[in-house]
């Protein structure tokens, strides 16, 4: 039994200007969503850090409101405005009520073209990413989103978090940020509309990227594709075979991630690597999860993905097992995946996994404001809206020897790097896991808190 | 003042049915044949309240244990057979309930009530599979309370607040309880709480509304029926007031506050919602305007209603910055409540409070897991299911001399006390102030 593969209530207008919106419609109780991507994030940026602290800064203030009276505003309008900096793109996401929409679409583009960039405000902003950081480094859950990056870009700056490091940021000159904003402004921009009967809304949506964009036209970046927002964002090509362990003395839990290589999102076979995962480990009744949760107990949170990215793609399990139990869990995930990667995938097993596929796509597209983001994803990749429509039909159709042969293209024996926040017995990594080169590091040194 | 009907409210005055199986077994439905998938939960109003000393945890434990098999379902194939329907599942224990849910295709609708019946029938658990289930709730609670100076911050409070009462332990329960459950222990649970008439199975989604109910009664209808209802504990327990430290491996100092309030379907509870508002729901609240942008004092504060059944509290949580001294966010969380007893809320204030909660539960409303949730949460602690739909409204009529009047009662010593979270290498824990250590039950 699986979900019905029926046509979404999406389309997509062209403005007078060019820009394309796409328009996602459905109940939504008085609540409007719009979204603008901008084709440039942080990638290429001159200073590590500039665009994420470019976009910080407009939530403290503007020319005419300060940070107290900004806040203020927002609130009266009931409204939230996000914007959020990626490294292949900068997203500015709006929620309000219908009757409040004009004015917090006004209020959104104010914060992006006259933020008050103030001496005081840096200051205090990069102060707080400070003790952020600091704050971020409690856990060993936190020091796991540092230590992954680390492991894979060693020395890069994709190795590093949006914001950099703390003496990184602090070596962005204050007049850079305009400078970065109005760049990024200037990209390609696609939008969304997502409401009941969103092309209403249209004239004020056209509205606030007129504002946005001013006269100047869309600076694209050469070797885009056609359709397409911009280059995706490029991962160097991580160092395999190393591994990085961060003691952590004050719990006994650790973190534990295995990132592999894998075919990225635009490649043809990238839905028949999904089903594959997903037969691996897609749920409580496959190999990864029942072996490692269920049979053995040795963690609450376990799973792999293969990550839908664009340009780099790739594969990562994790878990939470203890400290002592660290390297085990990964050895055993590992033997799963030696013995699943080479096994015949049969019918029923691939029915499961396209039935889950299909169940966590109808849940991802039950409202308009998720529709409208899955649409914009795909068409910041110049894919089409038929491409987000047919996605499951083109999976559905896909066989197990389909599905196996494109297993065959990524994966832990393709290429390893093991990365354990935790505090290890001496020698059980080498026990294990001989090949890799391994060296550690402390919680401070991650987050750039050591001088 | 708007005074327009708001449109989830007309919605759920429009769609929601409900009705009860011969068994006692409730129900309720929001059908919309605009959805694209049904979810279905069934909420049990049994929750850590529950327990005993000695045994807390246990129905978290069991909440686990509900997916490890029954006689004709046996362990691993309920998620195989869900996964088959293409079925995402899930389920969640706190002090007053426990839920189980599932979203799905609608063509899975029988299917998925088959199946959640067949467990509430009755489970065929056996030792190993206890013994397994134990040491994955342990690390989950090492994972997410233990190995979390945050987590283990906020545990504490709890227990300060509550004592030995049904509120004070962790849903999760002690570390040495978890590694003491026995086979028996859990079937005993089981066979004393989850009764028929503790059972409420919340529906919505693309649903035939005509159909639904046979299929309960073809589902669920087969359960023993209910017997007499058994006791619950009706106080939450008695804790501290006045101000507390507990030292942890913390980069900051956070401070947390209590404010006791009463259970979520007393007439007084819309206030204290509009007074949590009003101190922390937005970010030019009260308090996040003093204490983040005039004074600088925190980097981020909140505050909290979860609306449980018995009485609770109202909490507020501070990040401090660095340097900064802990009693002075007491200060004036207690300056601002003086205010709001004084002069209640300003006109223009009361208008963006009510606006952020239209939006908040009008956004939530589109998912139809959310509608299930809030007809599961309102019957689990005030069994009514149109609760959580009417709240705006109830909020919107609250008058300002009960605003006031609830505000002072706050004020009271014995109303509120105070957590002080000293991170190890700020600045009060080189000073050397006083502590207490953590709890031992």
């Amino acid at each position: 039994m699986s979900h019905e593969v029926s046509e979404l209530p999406l389309a997509l207008h062209r403005t007078p200007e060019g820009t394309e919106v796409v328009l996602s419609d459905g109940p939504s109780f008085g609540v409007v969503h719009v979204t603008l991507l901008f084709g440039l994030g942080a990638e290429g940026e001159r200073h590590a850090g500039e665009t994420a602290l470019a976009f910080e800064l407009p939530e403290h203030g503007t020319a005419r409101l300060d940070r107290a009276a900004l806040r203020e505003e927002i609130d009266r309008l009931a409204t939230r405005i996000r914007i959020d900096v990626q490294k292949g793109h900068v997203s500015l996401r709006i929620r309000a009520l219908e009757r409040h929409l004009e004015a917090a679409l006004c209020l959104a583009s104010e914060m992006m073209l006259e933020a008050r960039d103030a001496r005081e405000d840096l200051s205090r902003v990069l102060d707080e990413l400070d003790e952020e950081t600091d704050a971020l480094v409690e856990s060993p859950d936190g020091v796991g989103t540092l230590s992954l990056p680390a492991l894979l870009w060693p020395g890069l700056r994709w190795g590093l978090p949006s914001f950099g490091t703390p003496a990184a940021r602090r070596c962005v000159p204050r007049r850079a940020l305009h400078a970065r904003r109005m760049e990024v402004l200037r990209a390609p921009l696609k939008a969304g509309i997502a409401a009941s009967d969103p092309a209403r809304l249209l004239p004020w949506v056209e509205a606030l990227v007129e504002r946005l964009r001013g006269e100047a036209a869309p600076v694209r970046r050469e070797g885009t594709p056609e359709g397409a927002l911009s280059l995706p964002a490029t991962a160097p090509e991580p160092q395999w075979g190393r591994a990085l362990v961060v003691p952590f003395p004050r719990a006994e839990q650790a973190v534990v991630h295995a990132a592999a290589p894998a075919p990225a999102l635009g490649d043809p076979q990238f839905p028949a690597i999904q089903l594959h995962n997903m037969l691996f480990a897609g749920g409580f009744a496959t190999p990864l999860v029942d072996r490692i949760r269920s049979q053995e107990g040795l963690s609450y949170s376990v799973g792999a993905q293969v990550s839908a990215n664009h340009a780099r793609g790739m594969a990562v399990f994790s878990a939470n097992p203890t400290g002592i139990e660290a390297v085990r869990t990964l050895a055993i995930a590992m033997e799963c995946w030696d013995a699943f990667r080479d096994a015949p995938v049969g019918e029923d097993a691939l029915q499961r996994a396209r039935a889950c596929w299909l169940g966590r796509r109808a849940i991802a597209l039950e409202t308009p404001a998720s529709r409208m983001e899955m649409a914009l994803h795909a068409r910041q990749h110049g894919l089409s809206l038929q491409d987000v429509h047919t996605r499951a039909e083109r999976l559905l159709g896909l066989t197990p020897d389909q599905v196996v042969e494109a297993g065959r293209r990524y994966g832990w024996h393709r290429g390893l790097c093991i990365g354990i926040v935790g505090t290890l017995r001496p020698g059980v990594l080498r026990e294990h896991f001989p090949k890799l080169d391994a060296s550690d590091t402390t919680p401070e040194a991650l987050a750039g808190r050591v001088s | 003042m708007r005074t327009d009907p708001y449109l989830h409210e007309e919605a759920a005055k429009a769609h929601l049915q409900r009705g009860a199986l011969s068994n006692g077994v409730q129900w309720a439905m929001w059908p919309d044949e605009r959805d694209s998938v049904v979810s279905v939960q069934v909420w049990v109003r049994t929750g850590s309240r529950d327990e005993e000393r000695g045994r807390t945890g246990l129905a978290h434990m069991l909440e686990h244990l509900m997916f490890r098999g029954s006689e004709a379902v046996p362990d691993g194939a309920f998620d195989a057979r869900m996964e088959d329907l293409g079925a995402q599942i899930n389920a969640a224990t706190w002090l007053d309930y426990t839920f189980y849910e599932t979203t799905a295709a609608p063509a899975a609708l029988e299917a998925v009530l088959e199946l959640e019946a067949d467990r509430f029938g009755g489970l065929a658990l056996t030792e190993d599979v206890v013994t397994t289930e134990r040491e994955v709730v342990a690390n989950e609670r090492r994972q997410v309370i233990d190995a979390d100076p945050v987590a283990r911050l906020q545990e504490h409070f709890q227990h300060l607040a509550f004592g030995d009462g049904c509120y004070g332990w962790p849903t999760i329960g002690w570390a040495e309880d978890i590694a003491a459950y026995s086979l028996e222990d859990v079937q005993r649970f089981f066979a004393s709480r989850y009764d028929a008439g503790r059972l409420c199975v919340c529906l919505a989604g693309r649903l035939d509304p005509l159909r639904v109910p046979e299929l309960l009664q073809a589902s669920f209808g087969r359960l023993r029926p209910a017997g007499p209802p058994s006791r619950r504990p009706e106080t939450s327990g008695a804790g501290a007031s006045g101000w507390h430290e507990l030292r942890l491996p913390m980069a900051q100092d956070r401070i947390l506050m209590g404010l006791r309030v009463p259970g979520r379907d007393h007439a007084d509870w819309p206030a204290y919602l509009l007074l949590q508002m009003a101190l922390g729901g937005t970010e030019a609240a009260r308090l996040p305007l003093r204490l983040e942008v005039e004074k600088e004092f925190v980097l981020h504060v909140g505050t909290s209603l979860h609306g449980h059944a018995l009485p609770h509290l109202l909490e507020i949580s501070a990040q401090l910055r660095s340097g900064r001294e802990g009693r002075a966010v007491r200060s004036e969380v207690l300056a601002e409540l003086a205010d709001l007893a004084e002069g209640g809320l300003r006109s223009d204030e009361r208008e963006r409070l009510l606006d952020a909660l239209e939006i908040r539960a009008s956004s939530a409303l589109a998912r139809s897991a959310v509608r299930c949730e809030q007809m599961g949460e309102g019957w689990a602690v005030a069994d009514s299911v149109y609760l959580g739909f009417e709240q705006l409204s109830r909020v919107r009529e609250v008058d300002d001399a009960t605003l006031r009047r609830c505000a002072a009662q706050l004020l009271d010593d014995a109303a509120h006390f105070t957590l002080h979270g000293i991170g190890e290498g700020s600045r009060e824990a080189a000073e050397g102030q006083s502590d207490e250590g953590p709890h031992v039950p």
